[in-house]
């Protein structure tokens, strides 16, 4: 990297024909549909390479129509003005629990496509990302998709862009991706509304800002750079100005959207960086690359560690299992920086790994790859928040892990983190939900009408609450109508109990868990019920007990086996007889002890599900 | 004694018991698993030639003492007197029974006849045993058997009047919709015809049954466990008061009259099978005749041994074989044969399931009602 001098590369494209921009949607609103129909008019991909939804490589972001990593493309378009420029489109993650990368992604931008779905109008997820573009200083170009479907409501999501995220439909476009129809339309408003990037007057040190990275078993860490000053090239010395990591670069080019080598990175451009660095723990979203040598400048802003907010543990289901599971929780990591394991144990569990993860979606996500992907089996414990636990003399201490949690004598009290949600549903459904939210601890502070059938409450909820089945009770109360998206708001002190399963008198430690005290009672009820189904009887009596700390305030008893006998048992029989009970025996095997107690797999899974 | 060996090397030091499997029915009784086919005459007597080819390829010398022969089925009854002599003289030729020594058959009620009785008698049989299973006529019809109780007392006392000094009785407990008062008319019916032995079978809805194959609409229940422990109390009770001993989980017999060949099994002593379906046990081998009667005959008729299944045991399974099976006796283990697995019976012990008296590991009332789950602590590492 150098600092710049007089000499312009030819590659480099002038700042004011440079657009960097990315589009903000909720799921389903055509987002990867407009991407590929931006490609296809700035000829950016050959029509026979061309499938759609081309941005979206992971099955399981196809599936889910949901973007996990990046996906940055250049594309050279030819406007009206008789100029060329270079669109640079960074399609984000869409989901909050990537509202970091989000952010960093959005930091290396101008301007955001704000898509709203005719038909649907305006969603939780929109409005969580377009308060997100508002606070990255991002010019919102809003458009309205599928204006081709006969139930479009153009006027009425107009009305609603204007009234509920208070941006100008005046600047804004109607779009059909599907068609084309409007596309150019919206090509030209990126043009004349999105401002080139600025830069600091030449000379002047080089900076990049990171906003994504990639894995690659051949070539390292392929870290995704916006250049904001000087330029980068093959050859140059950098240095992490947040990891301190120093690195030679080996290539770096533009996204086509596949990898294209290139000479030179120049101010304003988006590309990728090769470098010598293979640990992609070297490699931080939202650090600044510069110059190993000369004058250090300043970090660019916005830089931080990112902390997991929700924790789980994954055990393998097959103890033989362990070392595989291990190995796939560090390939996952290679690409996921925000995701980290530690070893951990469990009595009941055996050993495992703790799992940090940014969200719900984050969590699920994994734990899907790891089946789907790597193939192992897994069981995970109930997915818990960081909690920050105030001890005698001022210490606070954070605890992911029930486990863990310090001897209640010595707590002075707990906090949980809070989030910031914005439900959208329909009218008649505002009740239940209203409902729903208060049963999970949360207030509703707002409510704003969308237009005549569907309202958007904002609401603030402990995290905690909508871990597990929130999502599953919004949808059904409101028949799959109502959306929900969150941004974390904070901690918030809070009656917490550590909720204990007992079963034959030995606490189970993969049950644990932290719980408000007015809904210890019905939660250690629903567990030991659930656990009762599941549970084979024994040649004893098992009591399973709910407790908190030493006072018991749930029980339910699995009766003794009373009789388990084979009547005929002749000398032919024996062999087949042995046979049936090794392998029942088997069967026991795989079970879980927990003291002399066989617990079944399914347990674990089914008290998870026995939600509220 | 026969070069292709059907026994190999572990040939039994001790003459085995001998058991041959007769596949031979009139019916399919609803609850039944075992190998067996409708009786057809020219299939019998190719049977009949074929079980003498297997029992001469026997690797033992010829002949060869044995303490006892246990023939069931199927319905050996059925086969009718002529085939039952030609059987019982390849037997006595074959395996010539020792002073003393036992020699049961099965027999059902509804195929019983004199001439039958008189040549299983004749031949040198000693012991009967009789599948009554129910003293009502409305259960008979519902478990598929094809006799009635008059039956039974007929068979029994042409039994007695054929020489017949040990008869076991055959029953079965715990049938759904049986209420406690027909059972116990069974029971005191069983009492009353004053048998040297019975069997209480709680019904077990086997795989392969009829039982188990009904539509599920049609499937009966299996009775809740209270009332099958109450049952098969009744049974203990009422057979106590008249004098038979439990000896066995399911088995009663007066004083002296436990059937050896039974016993010998339970115990772990060996035993050669003849027959479809027949299984044998050698020292640590153990092999099984597949259940097919024209692979059987087919074999044999073609100079060979019938299609088997072998299964070598590990010195560790054979010992937990033992000691599971050998449990389900009321005399229970003895303490120094069940070295190794002391890890084990110590925390049955401390729950009430076994216990020792008289120098033998032994299950206890309840122990007895949970003898699988016990077992299958047993097993294992």
């Amino acid at each position: 990297m150098s600092a710049d001098g007089a000499t312009v590369f030819s590659m480099a494209t002038e700042l004011s024909r440079i657009r960097n921009y990315c589009i903000i949607a909720h799921i389903d609103h055509g987002k990867s549909t407009l991407a590929d129909r931006m490609l296809q008019m700035t000829h950016s991909v050959e029509d026979r390479d061309f499938r759609d939804q081309l941005l979206d490589s992971m099955d399981l972001e196809r599936e889910r129509g949901i973007t996990i990593k990046s996906h940055p493309v250049t594309m050279q378009y030819q406007a009206l003005d008789g100029m060329v420029y270079e669109f640079n489109l960074i399609d984000t993650p869409g989901h909050v629990d990537f509202s970091y990368e989000v952010s960093r992604s959005m930091a290396a931008c101008e301007g955001a496509v704000l898509l709203v779905d005719a038909s649907q109008g305006v969603e939780a997820q929109t409005v969580a990302n377009a308060y997100l573009a508002a606070e990255n200083n991002l010019e919102i170009i809003p458009v309205i998709n599928k204006i081709d479907l006969p139930v479009a409501k153009v006027e009425e999501v107009s009305h609603q862009i204007e009234e509920v995220l208070g941006i100008d439909m005046g600047q804004g476009a109607l779009v059909s991706a599907r068609t084309g129809a409007g596309i150019r339309e919206l090509m030209e408003r990126i043009v004349r509304q999105v401002p080139p990037p600025k830069t600091e007057p030449a000379p002047c040190p080089a900076r990049a800002l990171v906003f994504d990275s990639v894995y690659d078993a051949f070539r390292g860490v392929v870290v995704y750079v916006r250049v904001v000053d000087g330029h980068v090239r093959a050859g140059d010395r950098v240095r992490m100005l947040g990891t301190g990591t120093v690195a030679e670069i080996k290539e770096v080019g533009f996204f086509t959207p596949k990898f294209k080598p290139a000479q030179a990175l120049g101010p304003g451009q988006v590309g990728y960086i090769v470098s010598t660095i293979k640990e992609p723990r070297e490699v931080r979203i939202g650090d600044t690359i510069s110059g190993a040598s000369g004058p250090v400048p300043q970090q660019l802003p916005g830089f931080k560690n990112i902390h997991p907010m929700v924790f789980s543990g994954i055990y393998p289901v097959d103890t033989v299992d362990y070392e595989k599971l291990k190995a796939s929780l560090g390939k996952l990591s290679l690409n996921d920086s925000a995701f980290s394991f530690t070893p951990e144990s469990s009595v009941a569990l055996g050993f495992g790994f703790r799992c940090g993860f940014l969200g719900l979606l984050h969590l699920e996500i994994i734990q899907e790859r790891l089946r789907r992907e790597y193939d192992v089996d897994i069981i995970s414990t109930y997915p818990a928040v960081v909690y920050h636990v105030a001890l005698e003399g001022g210490e606070i201490v954070n605890v992911d892990n029930p486990t863990h949690l310090p001897d209640q004598s010595r707590i002075e009290f707990i906090e949980e983190p809070m989030i910031k949600a914005f439900i959208i549903c329909m009218n008649e459904n505002i009740g239940d939900i209203m409902r729903l939210v208060m049963d999970r601890r949360g207030e509703v502070e707002k409510t704003d009408t969308l237009d005549v059938r569907r309202v958007m409450l904002t609401c603030r909820m402990p995290l905690n609450e909508i871990l597990v089945d929130f999502n599953d009770y919004l949808k059904s109360v409101s028949h799959g109508y109502a959306s929900m998206d969150y941004e974390h708001s904070g901690y918030a002190q809070s009656d917490l109990v550590k909720l204990d399963i007992l079963l034959n008198g030995e606490c189970v430690d993969a049950f644990s868990c932290l719980i408000h005290r007015s809904k210890a009672e019905s939660r250690g009820r629903q567990m030991c019920a659930a656990l009762k189904e599941v549970i084979p009887a024994h040649m004893f009596a098992v009591p399973i007990q709910a407790a908190i700390g030493k006072t018991v305030i749930a029980r339910e008893t699995i009766k003794a086996l009373r009789k388990d006998v084979t009547a005929k048992c002749y000398g032919g029989d024996i062999t087949r007889k042995r046979k049936l009970l090794e392998r029942q025996k088997e069967g026991k095997k795989r079970m879980k002890q927990v003291g002399k107690v066989s617990v079944p797999q399914e347990a674990f899974i089914s008290v998870l599900k026995s939600g509220s | 004694m026969n070069s292709s060996t059907s026994l190999r090397p572990g040939a039994p030091p001790e003459p085995a018991g001998i058991y041959v499997h007769v596949p031979f029915c009139d019916g399919k009784c609803v609850y039944c698993a075992f190998y067996s086919v409708m009786l057809d005459p020219a299939l019998a007597d190719r049977w009949l030639a074929a079980l003498e080819l297997e029992m001469r390829r026997c690797a033992l010398p010829e002949p060869v003492e044995t303490g006892t022969i246990y023939v069931g089925g199927g319905t050996p009854t059925i086969l009718g007197s002529k085939r039952i002599e030609r059987l019982c003289s390849g037997l006595r030729r074959r395996f010539p029974l020792r002073r003393n020594g036992e020699w049961s058959v099965e027999a059902n009620p509804g195929t019983l006849t004199r001439e039958t009785l008189e040549t299983l008698a004749a031949a040198g049989v000693n012991r009967l045993s009789l599948g009554a299973q129910s003293f009502d006529d409305r259960v008979l019809l519902r478990l598929g058997r094809r006799h009635t109780a008059a039956d039974i007392f007929r068979a029994f006392d042409l039994a007695r009047e054929a020489g017949f000094r040990n008869i076991g009785l055959d029953l079965i407990a715990c049938v759904p919709g049986v209420g406690p008062r027909t059972w116990q008319r069974t029971l005191d019916s069983a009492v009353a015809l004053r048998p040297e032995h019975v069997s209480v079978y709680a019904l077990t809805f086997e795989e392969g049954s009829r039982l188990c194959a009904r539509s599920p609409g049609a499937r009966l229940r299996a009775k809740p466990d209270r009332e099958q422990l109450n049952d098969l109390r009744r049974a203990e009770k009422a057979l106590s008061q008249a004098g038979f001993r439990r000896y066995e989980i399911s088995n009663y017999a007066r004083p002296g009259f436990e059937c050896r060949h039974n016993t010998a099994c339970w115990r772990g002593e060996d035993y050669l099978g003849f027959g479809p379906a027949a299984a044998s046990c050698s020292g640590l081998l153990r092999w099984a005749n597949a259940p097919d009667l024209a692979s059987y005959l087919a074999a044999l008729e073609g100079g060979g041994d019938p299609p088997r299944e072998f299964d070598e045991l590990t010195p560790r399974i054979r010992a937990a074989e033992r000691l599971i099976f050998g449990l389900r006796m009321l005399e229970g283990v003895q303490l120094e044969a069940v070295g190794g697995f002391e890890r084990k019976l110590e925390p049955l012990r401390e729950q009430r399931l076994v216990e020792i008296k008289d120098g033998r590991w032994r299950m206890s009332r309840r122990g007895l009602d949970l003898a699988d789950a016990i077992a299958v602590e047993l097993l294992g590492d």
